[in-house]
């Protein structure tokens, strides 16, 4: 093999918004009038890849990244421009997406591994590795609509990297099944780079991109904005989103409001590490509403699931305060959604609102972004 | 341990296998968890035939051999009609791995093609058991159906190839293809022989290509000599131009199906 793995020339992708359908549309359509809103998800990406390197893309969501991979993996080709790929490619993005439920387990590797770009004699010869790494061999021959979601994925990524792929792309897939099962994924992917397989990973934990990939590209509002070496890519994106970003203020019972004045650790500095002191500070109100009323904080993972919960004792005055929070930052590397709200004690349902800020929590060791929570333990060491 | 293809070769056979996991997949998918099963594939043409035979029998109209004249021709007809139905839409049903994976996108409507062949297969030995136990004599020509098959079959791709993108696009065409087959139905020499249409308008009746179609299978089977020319060429001239109408235009569209979603 010789020549660039992926080459990306001055690639565009248009997408339209809005519904489609409808006798107005047709009418508009058939004349050639006025088109539906469009949004330009990439413009003009540059991009080549050697053989057996590793990158990373990083940025915001609906900076164009997974389009990006949708143009790398042939799904769609671009508006404008061009996309060449040399060699067999397989990508881990929503794996399991082939499979039907009706199937067993066992049908579903062989029509997953045909869609995938292997033969039968491949697939026969590989079938007992899928099935261990999946750990699924008591229920290979169940319809995978019996499958838990977890299992689902698991049988879904254990075929989607065993295809022995020469170019292999990563969405955010690591990030399925159990931490016992999606560190042996990220072992795998990372075993495949050892390989000098070409991977493309698309990620928004740094520690992993740092770990995985030799080079990264940043993407912003569907172009490139920066290339460089994982680490220095990595590192930009982390102050690019440095301390926080606020995502939605919510607008939920007007009687309250919440403002988000300022993240940073205890201590004073802006840089948040696991094992740090983490120290909130915000603006409430309250008009009238329910005298009840307590402020919560809740740091979730990506995913949704709160890693980190705190409710203040004191129910809310009736007035303009300034509320301050500290706790120790136990929550694994990684960027989370940090949320302030009011709700009632004892009703898990009312929220009277709640604002969100995403929060990067920085660390080294990919070993601890495996966890959830992290633990101030004592060690003896003798 | 490389393989001792080339290429090219591996590459086809890898794409001749996905073609056969896909029809592996329409055809088990069908049929699993239903009571009766595969056995299904038997029963809905027998029940056809015997529906047909019913009708006809009242009716007395048909000249030959009876419930044989109008099932001779429902065999491609249900074929075509379920190869048409199920192709069409088989990428807007596929849409969901279509926008996650790449793979050759011609094997959605290729498989159902495939996987309606197969119903055609079981309701063929039925055929036969049916012409045996009518005292029917098997004539050699019958050795042809399968050619006429291929050519139903190439006639149903041209024009799946066409509605297959299309119906991702005009999600309308959902409910205009059933009526569309429907209509072909009444236009086509199923539940009638073609002797019945009246002479002035048979040369317009022909431009359908299943007219001569149908009665070419009626003359392989019941009348034991070859099909006429005439009768076969339409559907040739119109296999052929579906298939590069629409095989140019799958080839434009196959590229960006998944944006449709």
């Amino acid at each position: 093999m010789s020549g660039p793995a992926i080459v990306v020339e001055n690639a565009s992708k248009r997408y339209y918004l809005g519904a489609r359908g409808g006798l107005r549309h047709l009418g508009r359509e058939l004349l050639g009038g006025r088109r539906r809103e469009e949004l330009w998800a990439l413009r003009d990406v540059d991009l080549e890849l050697e053989p057996g390197r590793s990158l990373a893309l990083v940025g915001p969501n609906g900076a164009g990244k997974s389009t990006l991979l949708k143009l790398i993996s042939r799904v769609t080709k671009p508006t404008r421009g061009s996309v060449r790929v040399d060699g067999r490619l397989s990508s881990l993005i929503e794996v399991g997406a082939g499979f039907h439920p009706e199937l067993t387990g066992r049908e579903n590797v062989f029509l997953n591994g045909a869609i995938l770009g292997m033969s039968r004699r491949e697939i026969a010869r590989r079938f007992d590795d899928i099935v261990a790494f999946a750990e699924l061999e008591r229920f290979i021959d169940t319809p995978v609509k019996r499958y838990s979601s977890g299992m689902f994925a698991r049988l879904g990524f254990s075929v989607a990297v065993h295809t022995d792929p020469a170019i292999l792309l990563v969405d955010e897939v690591l990030s399925v099944g159990d931490a016992r099962f999606r560190r042996r994924s990220y072992e795998r992917v990372q075993q495949l780079t050892r390989e000098h397989r070409t991977v493309v990973v698309v990620s928004h934990q740094m520690s992993m991109v740092r770990r995985l990939c030799d080079r990264a590209v940043m993407l912003e509002a569907g172009r490139v904005t920066c290339t460089g070496t994982a680490d220095e890519v990595a590192s930009r994106y982390e102050v690019a989103l440095r301390p926080h970003t606020l995502v939605e203020a919510s607008v939920g019972d007007p009687q309250f409001q919440i403002d988000i004045l300022d993240i940073r650790r205890a201590d004073g500095g802006r840089n948040l590490c696991t094992g740090d002191e983490m120290h909130v500070r915000c603006q409430v109100e309250r008009q009238r509403g329910s005298d009840r009323a307590v402020l919560t904080l809740s740091l979730n993972r990506v995913d949704g699931l709160p890693v980190l919960l705190a409710r203040c004792p004191e129910p809310l005055p009736l007035q303009r305060t300034i509320a301050e929070v500290s706790f120790p930052l136990l929550a694994a590397p990684g960027s989370y959604y940090l949320h302030v709200s009011v709700r009632d004690p004892g009703e898990p349902e009312s929220i009277h609102e709640d604002v969100c800020a995403v929060v990067n929590i920085g660390g080294e060791d990919p070993y601890l972004s495996a966890a959830t929570i992290t633990i101030p333990a004592k060690w003896i060491v003798t | 341990m490389p393989t001792s293809f080339s290429p090219v070769a591996s590459q086809g056979l890898a794409r001749f296998e996905l073609l056969m996991a896909f029809v592996r997949r329409e055809v088990g998918v069908r049929y699993k968890e239903a009571y009766v099963g595969v056995a299904w594939a038997v029963l809905q043409p027998l029940a056809y035939m015997v529906i047909f035979t019913l009708l006809f029998s009242r009716m007395g109209k048909l000249p030959g051999s009876g419930p044989l004249v109008a099932y001779v021709a429902l065999v491609p007809w249900i074929y075509a009609a379920a190869a048409i139905g199920q192709s069409s839409q088989s990428v807007l049903g596929q849409l969901g791995i279509v926008s996650k994976i790449y793979f050759p996108r011609s094997v959605l409507p290729l498989s159902s093609i495939l996987a309606a062949g197969l119903d055609a297969l079981i309701a063929f030995v039925l055929q036969l058991v049916l012409m045996l136990a009518l005292g029917v004599r098997l004539a050699p020509t019958l050795l042809l159906w399968p050619f006429l098959m291929l050519l139903t079959g190439a006639i149903c791709l041209g024009v799946s190839l066409i509605l297959a993108p299309a119906i991702v696009r005009f999600r309308d065409l959902r409910y205009i293809i059933p009526l569309g087959l429907q209509l072909l139905l009444l236009a086509s020499p199923v539940g009638y022989p073609l002797d019945a249409v009246p002479r002035h308008l048979r040369g317009w009746y022909q431009l359908n290509p299943f007219a001569g179609l149908l009665e070419s299978f009626r003359a392989i089977a019941l009348g034991g000599h070859l099909p006429r020319l005439d009768h076969l060429l339409p559907a040739v001239v119109w296999a052929a131009g579906l298939m590069i109408v629409g095989g140019c235009f799958f080839r434009a569209q196959e590229a960006t199906l998944a944006d449709y979603v």
